[in-house]
């Protein structure tokens, strides 16, 4: 495969000073505004017209345009139509909506808006670059004890204000996301650098820390059978209230109270934490003075966290175990462990009480007597298989996981899979909604990660086929999103499948160089608004064309990227970069795209 | 087991029998009538059509929205139309949507898209024999139900009695809920092309929108008239809207040559909003955009292959464009 280059752009740096910072030029509060003429404009605008009411010339030609909602900037010279317009809005690049007045500064503005000033530099990346500065920004300000989702802030924009704590419902799938970065990372530059380099070096102590925390999730809860914890918090730290809850105490945990934990009735209920944590993993709790009696971790674990759990364990088996036989001893118990479980239970991951969690059930049961276990079925019924495989595969061992395999192929698990868009489309018809409204975005990540993994460890023909069938039933939602990291996924499975490598690099090359939460305008004049087919509702659900990065609502890999966003806020959260750095260094491990010089 | 009443004959008697049946037995449901068999009925038998109005919004008597006419010879382009004016005819006369399309055939395989573009969730369709998943190679995708149906006029008190009657509308609730194990046709693509007589209407409903003239009620007539067989007719009201003059399709300016403009219009609902239909010929996804200088107007869309994604430009230019159905 001939590699795509990416080249250096043009990313967004954004300053907010107060108005009588001294940096600001006072050239910018003389300027007198003026709104400009655009009749015969030859581009969709952003703002509707009668909004502009200022504008200064940069260089190169560049124009731009001030007004009630955001800054419009115009290059004529851009390649895309996306490098010729770009849109600033508040509150992630300007402080308020309206723009008084702007002062040009070669490629630069400063842009007056009320009593604050936003200064907006262009500065060139390459796409390396920028992986390296949200890999920097997340280790300094969202990890904690190597687990990696995001981080609140006190203070709007301000990092030195972020909480001491997070919470997250899903840090060992998110987690297990950045994990996975930083393993192809390792690998990639080990193969360019030589493994002595320091910045291989340092790869391969991210990957393993966060190794570590994923394979700490599957331990911390002290339960002899097989579990995975979503998360944990130590003493000191608040408890969220959505989600069930056990505080370790000797041999026993209880549940304590949240509001969830009181309607489900399981309050204060106790089950056994007497499995050892293997001293390596607790090392990220014990060595910041903290003991196993100050663990609260999160329990009704979903198949999100296992399935993350399974690829993560997979790729570290193949990246970081050679060099670390005692971490690999460690994947493969946590891996048997858990599958173990699952098969113990009925194909269901269960609670100690027996019970199955909400979202982890690939069993029959469900799938048959459940309507959202009958839409589940073709994925469900093909993690359950690959968690199967990757267990054969980091093991090295056949017994009862083969067995197992079988029987279920005997049942028909890897037939249900092609079965997923008729009853994905079906369900949404039931809710009488448009299926791209319908869709858990988040399980297309799940879908990636099961028929990636589905389709690289199966031998057998037959089986193949059926797994490329159920990877391709999958495509449309999600080719749909030019997401890099879905797509490269995506073609490693299916490698007949035609994926736009040019709308992917332009999804580096206008993503921001930080990952602060800060709302965008997206009621704009250049998109169309969708509706829902709900007639009675009108309800608007999504936008028309698909922004750039820089120009949408920050998320993980779990949300519509054509979502209308319409939430205001002003910067109080830092999100992990591992949506770019999963995509980036998968897509430069397997040659997918490379840096301009260094093809 | 229930069953599927249906009204085959479109007679006063045939109508009238169902009525009366309906009225003696309120757990019957009937299952007939077009949107322009109902026009019909309402200019012959007020008094019956009045029945049945009655029956219609009480959900005992569901009409077979979709086609305005049940007719094979129905272009694609003609079936669009005739969506929007069959369905806007049961919103704007009893307010109601529904979600059954019931037709005769494949409209050049582009019956997926133009059904569920039209809100239309399931289908039945004399051509079809089986239940399955229709999925057109434009990615959009409708259920084709079957059923056993019984001719109301055939029963007697009896069987009336000892039987549950359901709508088709109530079968495809039973369809979405089920576990369906169907097979999925995957159908060739396909395309709206309007020739001679249809496309004089659409141009001549392009002409006026164009140049701001809102004529939505006389286009309605000439294809409703059209629709009637009567050819002449049509012409003659979309003759006097043009002169025979061309629209002047310079004022919309999209990206891509591959993207045409296959319709423009004013909204039915008068509020002189510009409904734009595009579709995309090449058959490759694209990020297209369409400017309109003279509605102030400009937007960005995605387009998958062989789509027509209908859109709606507001009068102001305060506004914003929507992304809307054909029956818009």
């Amino acid at each position: 495969m001939t590699p795509y280059i990416l080249k250096n752009h043009l990313t967004r740096k954004i300053t907010f000073l107060d108005k009588n910072d001294p940096q600001i030029p006072a050239a910018l509060f003389s300027t007198v505004s003026e709104a400009p003429d655009l009749s015969g404009f030859p581009y969709p605008l952003p703002s509707a017209k009668n909004e502009y009411t200022c504008s200064a010339e940069g260089d190169n030609s560049v124009m731009w345009y001030g007004g009630k909602t955001g800054i419009t900037r115009y290059d004529p010279n851009g390649e895309s139509i996306e490098d010729r317009i770009m849109y600033f809005s508040a509150h992630r690049h300007l402080p308020h909506h309206a723009v008084d007045a702007m002062l040009a500064d070669g490629m630069n503005l400063w842009a007056l808006c009320r009593d604050k000033v936003a200064h907006i530099e262009m500065i060139m990346l390459t796409a390396e670059e920028k992986a390296e500065i949200l890999l920097d920004e997340t280790n300094k300000y969202v990890m904690r004890r190597g687990m990696v989702s995001q981080r609140d802030l006190k203070e709007f924009r301000d990092y030195e204000s972020r909480y001491p704590y997070a919470a997250c419902d899903n840090d060992g799938l998110f987690t297990s996301g950045y994990a996975i970065g930083e393993m192809y990372r390792y690998a990639t530059l080990k193969e360019k650098l030589g493994k002595d380099h320091p910045r291989v070096q340092d790869a391969r102590k991210n990957a393993t820390k966060a190794c570590e925390a994923c394979l700490l999730l599957m331990y911390v809860h002290g339960r002899p059978e097989g579990f995975i914890a979503r998360s944990y918090h130590v003493t000191g730290e608040p408890i969220p209230d959505d989600g069930i809850f056990y505080k370790r105490e000797g041999k026993t945990a209880h549940c304590v109270f949240t509001t969830e934990a009181k309607n489900s009735g399981r309050l204060g209920e106790e089950v056994p934490c007497d499995y050892p944590v293997p001293e390596r993993l607790a090392a990220l709790y014990r060595d910041l003075g903290y003991t196993d009696d100050d663990i609260y971790y999160k329990a009704d674990t979903s198949s999100d966290e296992v399935t993350g759990h399974f690829l993560q364990m997979k790729i570290a088996h193949d990246f970081l175990a050679e060099d670390d036989p005692e971490l690999d001893e460690l994947i493969k118990d946590a891996c048997k462990r858990t599958t173990k479980h699952i098969i113990d239970h009925g194909f269901e991951f269960c609670e100690s009480s027996g019970e199955p969690t909400t979202w982890a059930k690939w069993s029959k049961r469900y799938f048959d007597n459940d309507p959202i276990g009958y839409v589940d079925a073709p994925l469900n019924s093909s993690e359950m298989l690959v968690y199967l495989k990757i267990t054969m595969y980091i093991t090295g061992e056949k017994g009862i996981w083969q067995e197992t395999y079988d029987k279920l192929i005997s049942e028909g698990y890897a037939d249900l899979g092609a079965k997923h868009y008729d009853r994905f489309y079906q369900g949404a018809m039931r809710e009488k909604v448009n299926p791209e409204e319908d869709l858990m975005y988040g399980d297309n990540m799940l879908a990636l990660m099961t028929y990636w993994m589905l389709c690289t460890l199966e031998t057998d023909e037959e089986l193949l086929a059926k797994y490329r069938a159920a990877f391709k039933s999958w495509s449309g939602l999600i080719l749909r999103e030019h997401t890099p990291g879905y797509d490269f996924m995506y073609k490693l499975g299916v490698p007949d499948a035609e994926i736009d490598l040019e709308k992917d690099a332009k999804w580096f090359t206008h993503f921001e160089a930080n990952r602060l939460i800060a709302s965008i305008n997206s009621e704009r004049h250049d998109v169309a608004v969708k509706l829902g087919r709900n007639y009675d509702e009108k309800r608007e659900f999504e936008i028309s064309a698909l922004l750039t990065p820089n120009e949408r609502h920050v998320s993980k890999y779990d949300r519509n990227p054509y979502d209308l966003f319409k939430g205001e806020n002003k910067g109080t959260c830092i999100e992990s970069c591992y949506i770019y750095t999963y995509a980036y260094w998968i897509g430069r491990y397997y040659g997918f795209i490379d840096e301009e010089g260094q093809a | 087991m229930s069953k599927i009443a249906i009204l085959n004959e479109f007679s006063i008697e045939a109508v009238k029998d169902a009525l009366q049946k309906l009225e003696s037995f309120p757990n019957l449901k009937v299952n007939g009538l077009n949107a322009y068999q109902l026009t019909e009925l309402s200019a012959i038998d007020p008094g019956l059509f009045a029945g049945i109005s009655d029956m219609i919004k009480a959900d005992r008597w569901f009409p077979y929205a979709g086609a305005w006419i049940n007719s094979d010879e129905l272009s694609e382009i003609a079936l669009i139309k005739s969506c929007l004016y069959s369905v806007r005819y049961f919103l704007d006369n009893f307010g109601k949507k529904y979600r059954v399309f019931h037709g005769q055939k494949l409209y050049n395989n582009m019956l997926p898209q133009i059904v569920y573009s039209s809100l239309f969730d399931a289908v039945v369709l004399d051509s079809e024999s089986e239940s399955k998943w229709l999925h057109g190679a434009d990615d959009f995708r409708t259920l084709v139900m079957t059923a056993d149906t019984v001719d109301i006029n055939d029963l007697d008190d009896d069987s009336i009695s000892e039987n549950d009657f359901i709508s088709y509308e109530d079968l495809a609730d039973k369809f979405f809920d089920a576990h369906l194990e169907l097979e999925t046709v995957f159908l060739p693509a396909g395309s709206v092309k309007p020739e001679g007589i249809e496309k004089t209407l659409v141009d001549a409903e392009k002409f006026a929108a164009i140049n701001g003239e809102n004529k939505t009620a006389k286009i309605k007539e000439a294809w409703l008239a059209y629709f009637d067989g009567d050819c002449e007719a049509a012409r003659e009201i979309a003759d006097g809207i043009t002169g025979s003059s061309a629209p002047d399709e310079s004022a919309f300016k999209l990206s891509d040559d591959s993207v045409a403009l296959t319709e423009v219009k004013l909204a039915e609902d008068g509020s002189g909003d510009t409904i734009i239909r595009v579709a995309e010929t090449s058959g490759k996804e694209q990020s297209a955009y369409i400017m309109c200088d003279r509605l102030d107007a400009g937007f960005r869309f995605e387009i998958m292959p062989y789509e027509m994604p209908t859109f709606r430009i507001p009068k102001g230019s305060d506004g914003y464009s929507k992304e809307i159905y054909i029956c818009e």
